[in-house]
């Protein structure tokens, strides 16, 4: 059922965002064209416009992804998405997957047009390359190994939080529709997301800086560490303590998803009742 | 094994302070054909909504063919709510194909029949229909199931009075046999004919459930007629 649940999500929810994609692909075309005919009033415009369109690919997906669920589990459309026969697990599962794919998607487009974008633009020179590898040099990343581990990590943990965020819109969007919040309206949702977001940003920062579990970067490689992030900050020189990235709010955001995750389902089982 | 489809103990529901349902207990039998009747706000929807699985923070016991609302319960009850809950966006036949994918009770050519019968089509976009029409669409996805247990609610409150009578053969002749409808509403008169028994529900309880030829034999009134001097302003 999860497959069907799946494929009707992306139909709902794909009704907008791909003609963005669309849109971002074609005003690419449209600068490259401009800088190779030497069209600067095109160029120009063109840039602006993918821009916009890049912001608008990001909050456009963020808007369809969290009205879908907000509609589709708590609207009218609820009467039939709650009454098909498969388990809340399945259905939020479902909901939740299908925002993770766009909204990495719409990311992953943002980043791959900026960078064409900066190539259409002649930015990667020798220059750049000198520039770059100074500043791996300087943050003691070393070599490519380095930059890719660094890249890996960097990576997991964006993906990590974007779950993190689309977790915690989904709690504080259930809530609202649980007694006594669901007096509180529309806004409800977004007070619950504050108060939600500010106590994970609280907890997350006293993991990363005293949880002896770290990423230490230095010389020339990454590596992990048990050395706490606090710990390299408050050196007295980055000789002594080379700097390091806390590992402690990533096991706990891992914890948070699940937990989030089953009091999400919890509360769609026994505690909504249906406007 | 029980014959009842449904039997509801001693429920009870709250809204904040508000009893919505009071100790309601009922059941329904199978192969029957029950009015849940009563006036605005009297409960009826809450308890659909509560068999349906749509509401769980209920007290009492509810129990579908033995089992308590979940997943099991939802793939044998076909629920029509008072609310148009499809999507704008939707053609008919994508609504079809969603309920085809999710019900293996579900009778695409059925729909597709009772479709052309209303002069409806498969490319039809819901955006561009009355709330009748709407309603329609809803009524032909839930009788094209062979579902165990029919919960329609309000099916008649926003179709035309000449378009009632179809939508009411289209009940009877759709049916699966052995299963039974809970039906409510407060137009009475157009749909006494279908039913078997009547449960009456006022302030959230209970006030009669009986057959409807009981009710004829020792009142010598029709049901409609009983509603109307029972709810009496």
């Amino acid at each position: 059922m999860l497959g069907k649940l799946l494929k009707h999500e992306f139909q709902a929810t794909g009704r907008l965002i791909p003609f963005i994609f669309a849109a971002i692909g074609g005003l690419l075309l449209l600068t490259y064209l401009s800088t190779l005919f030497d069209i600067v009033v095109f160029t120009e415009m063109a840039s602006m416009l993918l821009f916009a369109c890049c912001g608008a690919a990001v909050i456009v997906t963020l808007i369809a992804v969290i009205s879908r669920y907000a509609k589709s589990m708590f609207g009218a459309e609820g009467y039939l998405t709650n009454t098909l026969p498969v388990s809340k697990k399945s259905l939020v599962l479902s909901k939740a997957l299908v925002a993770f794919i766009w909204l990495t998607l719409s990311f992953l487009v943002v980043i791959v047009a900026t960078i064409v974008f900066m190539w259409f633009m002649g930015v990667f020179n020798d220059s750049f390359q000198k520039g770059f590898d100074e500043f791996l040099q300087l943050a003691g990343i070393g070599g490519t190994s380095g930059l890719i581990k660094l890249l890996i990590f960097f990576t997991a943990m964006m993906l990590v939080q974007l779950v993190v965020f689309i977790t915690q819109v989904y709690l504080a969007i259930t809530i609202n529709h649980v007694a006594p919040f669901n007096k509180l309206g529309p806004g409800g949702a977004f007070v619950n997301f504050i108060v939600i977001y500010i106590f994970f940003q609280l907890i997350d920062t006293v993991l990363m800086f005293f949880v002896p579990l770290s990423l230490k970067i230095g010389g020339g490689d990454i590596s992990l560490s048990t050395q706490p992030m606090g710990g390299s900050i408050f050196a007295a020189s980055s000789d002594t303590m080379p700097p390091a990235i806390g590992l402690g709010s990533y096991l706990f955001n891992i914890i948070g998803i699940a937990v989030m995750f089953w009091l999400i389902i919890w509360m769609t089982k026994k505690k909504i009742a249906l406007k | 094994m029980s014959k009842n489809l449904l039997e509801i103990k001693n429920l009870l529901k709250y809204y904040g302070d508000k009893l919505a349902v009071d100790d309601l207990s009922i059941t329904v039998e199978a192969g029957k054909i029950v009015g849940l009747l009563g006036p605005n706000g009297c409960g009826k929807t809450t308890t659909m909504k509560i068999v349906a699985g749509l509401i769980n923070d209920y007290k009492g016991t509810v129990l579908i063919e033995g089992k308590e609302p979940g997943v099991e319960s939802r793939s044998g009850i076909s629920y029509l709510p008072e609310k148009t809950y499809l999507s704008d966006w939707m053609k008919v036949s994508y609504a079809i194909d969603y309920f085809a994918d999710f019900y293996a009770d579900f009778d695409k050519n059925k729909a597709y029949e009772i479709l052309t019968r209303f002069q409806l089509e498969g490319n039809m976009k819901l955006k561009a229909m009355s709330k009748g029409m709407q309603e329609k669409v809803q009524l032909i996805l839930v009788m094209a199931r062979a579902a165990r247990l029919y919960l329609l609610d309000e099916p008649l409150s926003g179709i035309d009075p000449a378009a009632r009578t179809t939508m009411l053969d289209i009940v009877l002749q759709n049916y699966t046999e052995g299963s039974s409808i809970l039906l409510s509403t407060h137009l009475i008169y157009d749909v006494e004919r279908i039913f078997d028994s009547v449960i009456m529900m006022g302030n959230g309880k209970l006030i009669l459930s009986d057959t409807v030829d009981n009710i004829r034999e020792t009142s010598g009134k029709s049901v409609d007629e009983l509603f109307r001097e029972v709810f009496k302003c």
